[in-house]
Parts: C-alpha cells; structure tokens; sequence
C-alpha cells in the first residue's frame, strides 16, 4: 500500500513538470517542455502506430494523453530504483509533498481568479444566446449555463483563492487539502459528464489532491498559538519566492490587461444580434461575437462562422470562412440606432447581396437579468 | 480602462472572514463544500471553437486555419488579449513618387501561454513603401493627411504628432510652425539673456570678495 501511495506520488511530480500548463510568467517551463516533448511524443505514436492530428500538445489531444503515458513510464523504474534505497526516504517524501503542494497552490489561485474576474465562464455570445438548446454541445450548454450567473462565478472563484491559500499555510494544510479534494472531484465528474476537454489534467489534480490527502489522514493535528510567517515547512526566504511567484503568475494577466469583469469589457462595436427583416435565402439571423466572428444563423441554428479582419486602410470588413477559406467583404450602414443594413458582397463572382437588419436589445433577454428572487410572489 | 467592479475585493474579504470563522467547525465546512465545490477547468479549445458557431466536425480544420481564439485556448485559462498599439512616426514623399509609412510597435494577440506574439501580419512594425497608394496621393497637403489619419485610421498616436515630409504645407500646419518657431526663439533669447545675468553675478562677486577680502578658511 505504501509504496503505491510512494507511486502516485512520483506519477503525479512527473506529470506536473511534464504537463504544458499555460503559465503566465512561467511561460519559458512551457516553451522547454513544447520543445523536448513534441518530438518524443511523436515518436511514441509513430511507434505504436497511433494517427493524430493536433501538433501543438494541448488539453486532451492525442500527443498530450502520450505524455501521461510517458509519465507513467518514467515513474515506474523512478520508484522501483527509489524504493531499493530507503537512505533519506522521509526527506524524499517532503520534497514531494511540498512541491506537489506548491503545484496543486498555484493552478488553483490561477482558476480560482480566472472565475472571479469572470473570464473562464463568460457570459454566452450573441450566437449561442440564439441557438436552439436541442443544437448546442453538453461543454458549451453547461459553460454558458455557469457564464450566465455572475454571483456563482464569484463565490466559487473565491473558494478556490482560499483554498489555495490554506494550502500554503502550514497550520491549516489539512482544511486545504480536504478543500481541494472536494473541489477537483467535483471538477472531475463535470468534465467526464458534461464531456470537457480537460479531463486528463482534472484527474492528474485529483490524484495529487489523493496523495497529498493520504499524507493528511493520519498526522496528529499540532496546536500552536505562536503566528510564524511561513509557508509549508520552507524557509522564510524560500517562503517569500514562492508568494511572490504564485501571486504574479495569477495576477500578472489581469494587472496587465486591466479587465477585472470580462462581462462588461469592450466589445466590437457591430457586437450583437440582428434580426433580417428581408430574408435572402436561409439567413434570418445575424450575429456579431466579441472575438470578432460573424455567424449567420437560420431558425437557431448556426449556417457559417466567418473571421471579421478590418482594413486599416478604408475601414471595410473583410470576412473569411475557415472551412472553405472564402473571402467576403462586408458593409455595415447605420441606418438609426436600431436599423442597420449588411451588405455582403463576393468580389470574384461579382455577387452581393443586401440585408436590412433591426438589433435586438440582447440586456432585454431574460438570461441577462442577474435578478434573485427572494420570495415567488 | 476603470475598474468595473470596486467592491469586489470587499466581498472576497468577507468570504474569507466567513471561512475562517467556520474552521473550527469542520463539519459545517463540509456542508458548504457540497453546496459550492466548483467546476474547474478553463475555457477549452474546443468550446472557443463552439463558442462562435463552430462544430466538433469542423473543429480540426478551425485548429489548423490560424484562428487564434481557438489556438491560444487550451488548460480554460483567461483567454490571451489583442494588443493594439501601432504608432505612425512619419508619412514620407519620396522624389520618385512614392510614399514610404513608418510605424513603430506592432499589432498583435498576446498568448500568456508561450508569449508568441503571433499574426504580426495585422500590422507590422517598420517602413512600408507603396506606389499609387489608395489614399494618399502626392498632390495633397498636410492638412488633409491629418485629417485622413484622423477620421480613417486607427494608430495609437494623434494625427497631428506625425512627421509629414515631402507634401505641400498645409494652413494650420504653417500657422503650427510659425508659432513653434516664435517660441524656440524666445527661449533662445531669455538664455542669451540668463547667461548674460550669470556672467555679471559671477563678476560681482569677485569684485565684492576682492574688495572685502572674505575669505571663508581664515574666519573659521
């Protein structure tokens, strides 16, 4: 039993240096691990005969399974060679213990501010507001559902940020890891039944979460009055580097970008939904997304995604299709606040077609009405 | 930008007042661990992607076209941000006809994740030669340039701090000079004047050290 807690211990320190996280500051662990992993990962494949198509190791790809399995089989001879020399086994232990700590600190001060700067489950774009429910996936219904409440955003954010910080405290460690235990299985479940793509990496937190937990258990709680500046069993130095890395690398993105609210960050200025009044074929729906895409919609359900670019030159919109990769030019005219007229014309077939448009007023929606109902009547 | 939200670090404060408080009643902290255990996971690539109409089936073709949202998704972090900041230095008229734009930063999306600071095509720092360009054409002024730069374009710094070279001077931009030039003509003459001043203090005070034979060493 104990040397598989030992095991997990090893398979989850090996994971979290191999892992390519999006670090913020940390970004160069990223950039190293893209550079030494790619090619092994491809590697493994070619040999066991696997097809992948995303390069890039991100969340849940092929390449990015790879790298557990790597993992996997680099902590194997790791804690057989470890296990044969039992010489400084508690110091060991400490070093996982603390780092894995330190590890599991960070991802959840970084997510936990993600929520409550609202930027992780943002409110549903023009386009997803007005697709029918029975169209949309399970990830993107659950994550629009989570976008629309701004309270829970908030609220959960901040457990996150305290459980984040309990972890770092040496006295209230157990409440952290018994905190985290709860929050990562929770994130588990949701993300195998709501089919999210980052399950690989919730269930590495989890068993971090696991070990650390089984380390927790039988411990015999220490009751001392006397306040020590000090994180985990660090130094006062060592203690100092870690706050100050773990605060920049959740902070720096925010500070940076000044958008504390990502609700109510600026949008393009064509943002929203335009209902056709002359329909032209199947469009009887426009929408404008805040990364700048343009969707055409028909009864609620989406026809094309096209990629706005604006011309520097003479401000006319550029739209192009990633499917197909066609090239259209739009116009937008104002007519008065509410009427506006799309023109959208194909240069090479020398077609255009002409649509007058009337906004609807997405605040009036009801899903945007952050209203509690205290009592029914 | 402003902050949009100033009292949300007060309610974080009072969250964590509430936490500490219920520490020492572990099971109740369990019961608001069920009620509030949140979902963790970030905004994903592949709901980026379906974020703006995209479906699973397309979700290959979108990864491998350079659509950043999607590309710059991934562990659901706080997506990256476009940073917009190109300055137009100068707008020059070369003898041959031709206008040469000189920009300086770049435009481009920001990844916290690897900081590439891809699609620089948006706009790209440096010197840009066009002939016959769409806009500017070698018979206009300055005036007009500016307000071009004004009303159709989006550089970071006002129209009116770049350095047109080559074109007709324009009313405003002679009036402009004209006034710089009397207050560079100023300054240069209250200097003259300054030094001059220095130069008689400095006299005077010898004279007057001389005359009283002040020296500072021997009254200590």
């Amino acid at each position: 039993m104990k040397s598989l807690i030992h095991f997990t211990g090893i398979f989850a320190f090996v994971g979290c240096i191999l892992i390519p996280f999006s670090w913020s500051v940390l970004w160069p662990i990223n950039e190293l691990q893209k550079i030494i992993l790619l090619p092994i990962t491809r590697f493994i494949a070619e040999f066991l005969g696997i097809t992948y198509t995303l390069t890039d190791l991100s969340s849940d790809s092929t390449l990015f399974v790879l790298i557990y399995l790597l993992s996997f089989l680099i902590s194997i001879p790791v804690s057989w060679w470890l296990s044969k020399r039992p010489m400084n086994k508690q110091k060991r232990i400490e070093f996982l213990q603390i780092s894995l700590t330190l590890f599991l600190s960070i991802v959840l001060f970084k997510y936990g501010l993600d929520k409550v700067f609202k930027q992780q489950f943002f409110f549903p774009e023009p386009n997803t507001l007005n697709t029918r429910l029975g169209y949309l996936d399970r990830d993107i219904l659950y994550w629009s559902t989570i976008g629309s409440s701004y309270l829970y955003n908030v609220i959960t954010g901040s457990l996150e940020v305290i459980t984040a910080i309990l972890l770092l405290s040496n006295k209230l460690r157990r409440t952290g890891v018994i905190l985290s235990l709860f929050i990562l299985s929770n994130i588990t479940l949701i993300n195998f039944s709501f089919d999210i793509s980052v399950k690989f990496f919730s269930l590495q937190l989890l068993i971090t979460a696991l070990f650390l937990f089984t380390f927790e258990i039988n411990k015999a709680h220490k009751k001392s009055l006397k306040f020590r500046f000090q994180v985990l069993s660090l130094s006062r130095n060592s203690s100092l580097v870690c706050i100050f890395v773990i605060l920049t690398e959740g902070l720096y993105p925010y500070l940076i970008n000044q958008n504390f609210n990502d609700d109510l960050a600026i949008k393009p200025s064509t943002y929203g939904t335009y209902h056709v009044i002359n329909p032209k074929g199947s469009i009887d729906q426009i929408c404008v997304h805040s990364d700048g895409f343009i969707i055409f919609m028909d009864n609620g359900i989406p026809l094309n995604s096209y990629r706005m670019s604006q011309n520097i030159f003479d401000k006319s919109i550029e739209i192009t299709g990633y499917e197909d990769h066609e090239h259209l030019f739009l116009k937008v005219k104002k007519e008065n606040n509410t009427r506006f007229i799309f023109e959208i014309s194909n240069l090479n077939k020398g077609k255009s077609i002409v649509l007058s448009t009337e906004k609807e007023n997405l605040s009036e929606y009801p899903l945007n009405k952050q209203k509690v109902h205290y009592t029914v009547d | 930008m402003e902050i949009n939200h100033p009292f949300l670090f007060e309610r974080i404060f009072i969250t964590v007042v509430k936490v500490k408080k219920l520490q020492h009643m572990k099971v109740s902290i369990f019961f608001f661990l069920i009620i509030f255990s949140s979902s963790m996971y970030g905004q994903t690539k592949m709901i980026r992607h379906k974020s703006h109409g995209g479906t699973t089936l397309n979700f290959f073709k979108a990864c491998k076209s350079d659509d950043i949202t999607v590309s710059f998704s991934n562990f659901g972090m706080a997506p990256q941000y476009k940073v917009r900041n190109s300055n137009l230095d100068s707008l020059i008229l070369t003898p041959e006809k031709k206008i040469v734009m000189i920009t300086r930063e770049t435009c481009y999306f920001r990844d916290y994740g690897s900081n590439d600071n891809t699609n620089e095509e948006l706009w790209r720092e440096g010197k840009d030669t066009v002939e016959n360009h769409p806009v500017f054409k070698s018979d206009m002024n300055t005036d007009t340039i500016r307000e071009i730069l004004a009303k159709r374009y989006f550089f970071a710094n006002p129209a009116n701090t770049v350095v047109i070279v080559g074109f007709e001077e324009g009313k405003k931009d002679k009036q402009q000079r004209i006034k710089e030039e009397i207050k560079t003509n100023k300054v240069a003459a209250r200097g003259k004047v300054g030094n001059r001043f220095n130069l008689i203090l400095v006299i005077m005070v010898k004279v007057i050290e001389s005359i009283c034979d002040c020296d500072v060493q021997k009254t200590r």
